[in-house]
């Protein structure tokens, strides 16, 4: 899959591109040794920021240190 | 489309798992171990899938050319093995079956992994007893959690279940966004994680490992998490004993899988671990043949 060709608003997770926990995970690893931003379980939210890429992308840049 | 059965509700018979419970509780387990043969011949006359299962599993054993041509008798002992598992898990989840009945070997490597700090994947299959070792991790100082599917529970198993009150506490819901976030959460909080690797679903990942001479689909998630993770990984298997007790083993897979974090991780590099693991499964399966309880079409060949 080209990058491009995905839709920013796209759900990640089942249906959509198809991600699964393992991705999420994987995804939440990256964030945070990128970013220094923890993304935690018991994070309510999680379903929002991982809902597209779209929301992913502003929750790390609206949380990024300094 | 991949056709796997054994996530479609289970078998079995709410109002038969009713009686057996009652008489399990009440008439005590030497009664109850007369009911072994009734309950082995219904499943074995009921489910086709089950006796076919059976067969081929008998048959994958005598090819790779360690164990007897199988015959029907084999295939009755074989269910019979898993009808004695789930009278015993009875015994097991109310808490009835007495503690120095289950002995254990290998635990020093648990001790291991609980002095690393980094949490610990105890890694299963669906051979021996899942509820020995449920009551051995519960039983051990380290917090213990289960990742489970949970969707295709059938009415006996929600029916024996109910019989530990606390069985949900424990297990973290597999096929949720943030199942594995949780997991990684629970790891690093230094706890135990066991997960049952060797069933493949519809939707999760999985590559053909060669299981007793041919190729099965074994998911690779277990294998990526404890990739990504860095948490060591335990192999743990429950085995009933001809005198009844159950022998719970324990084995260090491999070292911790290697992984830089951030690197995505290709099939190719969890694949030996894959192996690894799969070995243990054969070593167990030809030493303790009826302990294999995955009555479906492992490897998907048809039935």
């Amino acid at each position: 899959m080209d990058p491009l060709d995905i839709d920013p608003e796209m759900p990640l997770f089942g249906e959509g591109l198809g991600l699964d926990s393992i991705d999420v995970l994987e995804i939440a690893l990256m964030v945070n040794t990128q970013y220094g931003i923890k993304l935690e379980s018991h994070d309510d939210n999680n379903r929002e920021i991982f809902h597209s890429l779209r929301s992913l992308a502003h929750h790390i840049s609206t949380h990024r240190p300094g | 489309m991949r056709r796997n059965t054994w996530l479609r509700p289970e078998k079995g018979n709410p109002l038969a798992a009713r009686l057996l419970i009652w008489i399990a509780l009440h008439l005590g387990y030497r009664a109850t171990s007369l009911l072994r043969w009734p309950v082995t011949l219904y499943y074995a006359a009921v489910y086709a899938t089950v006796r076919r299962a059976s067969w081929h599993y008998l048959h994958r054993l005598h090819e790779v050319g360690k164990r007897p041509r199988p015959h029907w008798g084999m295939v009755l002992a074989h269910v019979h093995a898993y009808s004695t598992n789930i009278l015993d898990r009875i015994y097991l989840l109310s808490g009835r079956f007495p503690h120095g009945n289950i002995t254990v070997s290998g635990q020093e490597v648990l001790l291991e992994a609980m002095q690393e700090g980094t949490g610990c994947i105890i890694m299963g299959a669906h051979i021996g007893s899942f509820d020995a070792l449920r009551q051995f991790g519960l039983d051990s100082s380290a917090c213990f959690r289960m990742l489970m599917y949970r969707r295709f529970v059938g009415a006996t198993s929600r029916f024996i279940e109910a019989l530990a009150p606390d069985f949900n506490a424990d297990i973290i819901e597999l096929g949720q966004p943030h199942s594995m976030l949780t997991t990684l959460k629970a790891l690093r909080n230094g706890e135990f994680v066991g997960i049952l690797a060797d069933r493949a679903h519809d939707d999760s990942r999985s590559i053909p490992v060669r299981f007793l001479g041919r190729d099965a689909p074994i998911p690779t998630g277990p294998f990526h998490l404890a990739m990504l993770t860095k948490a060591p990984v335990i192999l743990v298997s429950a085995i009933r004993q001809k005198n009844g007790t159950y022998h719970i083993a324990c084995r260090r897979l491999t070292d911790t899988l290697p992984a830089e974090t951030g690197s995505a991780t290709s099939e190719n590099e969890l694949l030996p671990h894959m192996q690894a693991y799969v070995r243990w499964m054969e070593e167990l399966c030809l030493h303790h043949p009826y302990a294999w309880f995955n009555f479906f079409d492992f490897w998907e060949e048809g039935l």
